[in-house]
């Protein structure tokens, strides 16, 4: 458990950060998000003293800060930065034994180890373990970036920005691996960002920053439904409603589907398609290959045929996904209702927009 | 397949029958006159001429034709025929011609042998570039005549030439001037990298120091080689008399001292720039993240800077090496020996051929210097920095 | 593992040029040594190594130990060298007194035992320098001409070579700065024979290498037809060229004799016993035989000097 008390960092004239006080639970994710300047990332840098604070105190654990010599404190702290660092003449296997080696591990320990993290943050490690820096991509070396701040599995994690780098893509991919790495390993972080989406994404709690103050220091549900002030309203953004929709997932409000098989004989479906709007199609497998309506129906042929499946990747939303997701994909298609898959695209059920609207006007109650 | 030309090689064999029209051996009454310039054909005779005419011929043929690896190594065998049958052809013309010339006269080497030579290399280099791919085709012809040129001149094949008569008649002194041309530049280059790499860290941690660090290195740099001795022979004997114990540890104001301590001098500003650059180079993030990690300072400059700067210090230690080789024959002028000795011996006394005792072999040791640096520069360069370029 | 072997590689490299760099020489030492070390040194030129060599062997011979730092550097670092005891003797010639006490003017120097006798002395008081016995040979300032042009105008001595310059003769003479302008070189032959050279007639060389002014004489280049010599020049004869006489003495006497530092003589009385026959030996001729042996036939100074010690018999076989 971290805990910050009343810190403040002065340089000569300027106060970069101003008497904050903020404490995180173990296990979860606080992320520190503010304006340039803020004093976000001079607080990080405080916790693993790169950065000595001008007056108050640091605790992990109990453990005030300034009483372990800062090298042997920051072994126990994992350290990933956005330019990910990587040393370039060492092979990603030894780039992650690292800190391992700092604290003097065993050889087969090191190994074992840098071989499950690699896993972890999915990547082949008989390919990967000796490749060097400068035969990475972006993602890759921040994968690896990640993967050497949890090498000696320390308690804390710190992150500052560390999918910063690369494009959209591969960043939202890297959030996701993020969340699920954290949901198995719970490790206690503390992440700089200036993204507020991945910061929606990602916390446990969100602690917004301005001008080196604390301003408000809440769960994402609440800071987006009860900002605490005109600076986080406005920071936040006016499209907060959306936003909140990206922190639920669709698990709670998936419907049962119905749907026929592809064999169906063409009359049959016919009279299963009666007043439903539409019909969704599958194999024997349950694998989603279509929709019939109305229209599209044509008693002189088979079903196979009367499908429509055009768009069905952009239309099927995977289970896990956000609500955000589903909203997005229906806008998109001009649908009121998509389609829901596992990972395999078997049919599970399906959203509609309507209970999308339902939810929204859930939380302004 | 479209024939293709290959122009250096076409210049190369242009070059090479072109050599055939300039005086080849010279023949000297003694060895302090100039002599006259004798051709190909009015020293070895027509045969050997017609046949080292047909030779490059042939290159100068292939040179048009084609660029199947096959060709190049042919045009590469070629080249060091030639010179090897240069090398025979030059020491037994010499051995013919003195056998009916004046007791005391000399055969020096002339333009036209020297333009072979060049010409053939030319030739080589060409062919080396289309035969990378096969290194033991490529290593054949870079190594067989420089090879047979060893064995022969062990062999004293060439000891009727007047710049091997000059070498026997003083190779004792030779060898010792040798080695001390060696310690002449070695020592200097040894102290001028541990004072120069020292300087450079200095230089790049410190904002306050870069400046006046450089200054210093530069001006003295600019300061001419004889020059800068000159203003060290007085300082140093007026030393050396203030402090006998100077003397017993040889810092005098004459001999060997005053050239190293010029020669360290001149080290310094390759190395110091090069630790300086190479420094200051290493990405900030990668310290950063070595800091943030838990590296203590020195944890940091030895697993992360020392690695990443090495082979651009390497780089400045070979460079301050090579210049040292060529500087350190002003070291004979003072009395410090090394092959300078032979140069202003054959100066003095007006022999050209003994000034070549000394000066070729300072060409060749700067050759062997900087291949042995490059060679352990590419040795320390890590793994990481070179891989990337895949 | 890589890491090291590469380091290992790079250690070899540098550790192999250090050795090669400590393999010493063994320079000084012969057989027994039990006195001295006696350091001798030499200007770089033929003469100055010759007599160098013939006083290192024969000390020891006579049982010294004798360094021998022969062609030590140009005449100043010489000097300064035997003055702050660098090295404890050299060849030095007696009429360079006049430039060493600044007494060039003085006529003492066109006799050889007058001058001789006036540099011993002024050393002795003011550098407690020791002069050992000169060689009889003048190897003073002269001029060379090509043997064809001596022949073609019947010239034989500097007088001739007045009339004919005077009478419009073709002349360039090439010479070294100090040559041209001392007071006690070039212009003390004009002086004496009554005849002046135009700048025109003139090629200024710095330095005094009568080896390249006695070949641009022989060959001719640039128009050179005389050159600057010296009395014992060895190659004169080897590139064609004779020397002009001097009847009637323009010039100082230049006998080459050894420079001891005085403490050494003090130590060592005896050396003087067995360096001055050996010098004494040495007559023009002799002198002038021995260094065409290094010159023109290329041999190495101690060895022609050891030959002409055994000839002479100051050295056993």
């Amino acid at each position: 458990m971290i805990r910050i008390e009343n810190v403040t960092k002065r340089y000569s004239e300027t106060i970069a950060v101003d008497d904050l006080s903020l404490e995180v639970d173990d296990g979860k994710v606080c992320v520190l998000i503010g304006p340039s300047g803020c004093g976000k990332t001079t607080t990080l840098r405080m916790i693993n003293r790169l950065i000595e604070p001008t007056s108050g105190h640091i605790y992990i654990d109990g453990k005030e800060t300034r009483q372990m010599k800062p090298e042997k404190l920051r072994r126990y702290i994992g350290y990933a930065i956005q330019s990910v660092g990587l040393f370039p003449h060492m092979t990603v296997a030894a780039n992650i034994a690292v800190v391992p080696k700092l604290l003097h591990w065993k050889r087969q320990r090191i190994s074992d180890r840098v071989e499950e993290l690699l896993t972890l943050v999915g990547l082949d490690p008989t390919e990967y373990a000796r490749k060097y820096p400068n035969q990475l991509s972006g993602g890759e070396a921040q994968r690896i970036g990640v993967a050497r701040a949890l090498a000696a599995d320390p308690p804390v994690l710190l992150m500052d920005e560390p999918f910063g780098a690369v494009d959209p893509l591969t960043r939202e991919r890297l959030q996701a691996q993020f969340a699920r790495i954290q949901q198995d390993l719970k490790k206690t972080v503390i992440l700089v960002t200036h993204d507020l989406d991945e910061a929606i994404r990602l916390a446990d709690q969100i602690a917004i920053m301005n001008s080196g103050k604390l301003v408000q220091y809440d769960t994402p549900e609440i800071i987006l439904s009860k900002p605490a002030s005109k600076f986080v309203h406005d920071f936040v953004g006016t499209d907060r409603a959306l936003k909140r929709l990206s922190r639920i997932n669709i698990e709670g409000y998936i419907k049962p589907a119905s749907s026929i098989n592809v064999r169906t004989p063409i009359q049959e479906a016919v009279s299963s398609l009666g007043k439903l709007l539409y019909l969704w199609v599958v194999d024997d497998h349950e694998y989603l290959l279509g929709w019939l309506d109305r229209r599209s129906i044509n008693k002189s042929t088979s079903v196979e045929r009367s499908m429509v499946s055009t768009d069905l990747s952009d239309m099927a939303v995977r289970s896990g996904s956000t609500l955000r997701e589903a909203l997005s994909r229906m806008l998109g298609l001009g649908f009121k209702f998509v389609p829901v898959v596992d990972e395999s695209g078997r049919l599970i059920g399906e959203l509609s927009l309507k209970d999308i609207e339902a939810a929204t006007s859930e939380f302004e109650k | 397949m479209a024939a293709r030309r290959d122009s250096v090689a076409i210049t190369g064999s242009v070059l090479g029958l072109a050599s055939l029209l300039f005086a080849w051996l010279t023949l000297k009454p003694n060895r302090l006159l100039s002599g006259t310039g004798l051709e190909l054909w009015n020293s070895a005779g027509w045969d050997d001429t017609v046949i080292i005419l047909v030779l490059w011929s042939v290159c100068l043929g292939l040179s048009f034709a084609g660029n199947k690896r096959l060709h190049a190594f042919v045009l590469g065998v070629l080249a060091n025929v030639i010179l090897i049958y240069t090398f025979v052809l030059a020491g037994h013309t010499a051995g013919n011609l003195l056998q009916t010339a004046p007791q005391f006269a000399r055969i020096s080497l002339g333009a036209g042998f020297w333009l072979t030579i060049a010409a053939a290399y030319i030739l080589i280099h060409a062919s080396r570039r289309r035969l990378q791919d096969v290194r033991i085709w490529q290593g054949f012809i870079t190594w067989s005549a420089l090879i047979a040129f060893v064995v022969m001149l062990l062999a004293g094949c060439f000891d009727d030439l007047a710049i091997m008569q000059e070498y026997n008649a003083r190779s004792d002194r030779f060898e010792q001037e040798f080695f001390q041309h060696i310690r002449l530049f070695v020592q200097p280059v040894a102290i001028g990298t541990i004072i120069g790499v020292l300087l450079g860290i200095w230089a790049a941690r410190s904002r306050i120091a870069e400046h006046p660090i450089f200054f210093t290195t530069n001006i003295v740099q600019t300061i001419p080689g004889l020059a800068l001795l000159g203003l060290l022979l007085p300082i140093l004997s007026a030393l050396a008399d203030d402090y006998p114990i100077l003397e017993d540890w040889g810092i005098r104001g004459v001999g060997p001292a005053p050239a190293i301590i010029a020669l360290t001098i001149y080290s310094l500003l390759p190395i110091v720039r090069n630790t300086f650059v190479a420094l200051r180079q290493v990405d900030p993030a990668v310290i950063n993240a070595g800091v943030g990690m838990g590296m203590s300072r020195f944890q940091v400059f030895y697993s992360i800077e020392v690695p990443l700067s090495a082979p651009l210090v390497l780089e400045g230690i070979r460079i301050a090496a090579i210049v040292a080789v060529g500087l350190a024959i002003l070291a004979a002028l003072i009395g410090g020996g090394g092959l300078g000795f032979f140069v202003m011996e054959g100066f003095n006394q007006g022999a050209s051929d003994l000034i070549l005792v000394g000066a070729i072999p300072i060409v060749v040791l700067a050759f062997v210097v900087d291949a042995a640096m490059r060679l352990a520069g590419r040795l320390a360069t890590p793994k990481g920095i070179a891989a990337g370029e895949s | 593992m890589e890491k090291w072997i590469r380091l290992l590689g790079v250690m070899v490299i540098v550790m192999s040029l250090f050795i090669v760099s400590a393999c010493d020489d063994d320079d000084d030492t012969s057989g027994q040594e039990s006195k001295g070390p006696i350091v001798v040194g030499s200007k770089i030129d033929t003469e100055g190594a010759l007599l160098a060599s013939m006083i290192i062997l024969v000390l020891e011979e006579n049982g010294f130990d004798v360094t021998d730092k022969a062609q030590t550097g140009t005449t100043a670092i010489v000097r300064a060298a035997l003055e702050s005891g660098e090295i404890d003797m050299y060849p030095e010639y007696t009429g360079n007194g006049a430039f060493f006490f600044d007494e060039a003017d003085s006529d003492v120097w066109k006799d050889a035992q007058a001058g001789y006798d006036r540099v011993a002395e002024l050393d002795m008081e003011n550098y407690n320098i020791v002069w050992l016995e000169p060689a009889p040979a003048n190897n003073t300032w002269a001029v060379a001409i090509p043997q064809e042009l001596a022949e073609a105008e019947n010239l034989a001595s500097l007088e001739d070579f007045a009339t004919y310059a005077n009478g419009g003769g073709h002349v360039k003479l090439i010479g070294s700065e100090e040559f041209v302008t001392s007071p006690a070189a070039l212009p003390s032959f004009q002086e004496a024979y009554g005849f002046t050279l135009s700048s025109d007639q003139l090629l200024t060389i710095s330095g005094g290498n009568t080896a390249l002014t006695e070949k641009a004489a022989a060959e001719g280049t640039d128009g050179v037809n005389a050159a600057m010599a010296y009395g014992t020049d060895g190659q004169v004869a080897a590139l064609g060229l004779v020397i002009l006489s001097d009847p009637k003495g323009a010039q100082p006497v230049y006998e080459p004799a050894p420079r001891v530092r005085g403490e050494i003589i003090a130590e060592y009385p005896e050396i003087a016993g067995i360096i001055n026959p050996v010098f004494e030996s040495l007559g023009l001729e002799t002198l002038q035989a021995l260094n065409a042996k290094i010159a023109v036939e290329g041999q190495i100074a101690m060895d022609v000097a050891e030959e002409y010690l055994i000839s002479a018999g100051f050295l056993a076989e």
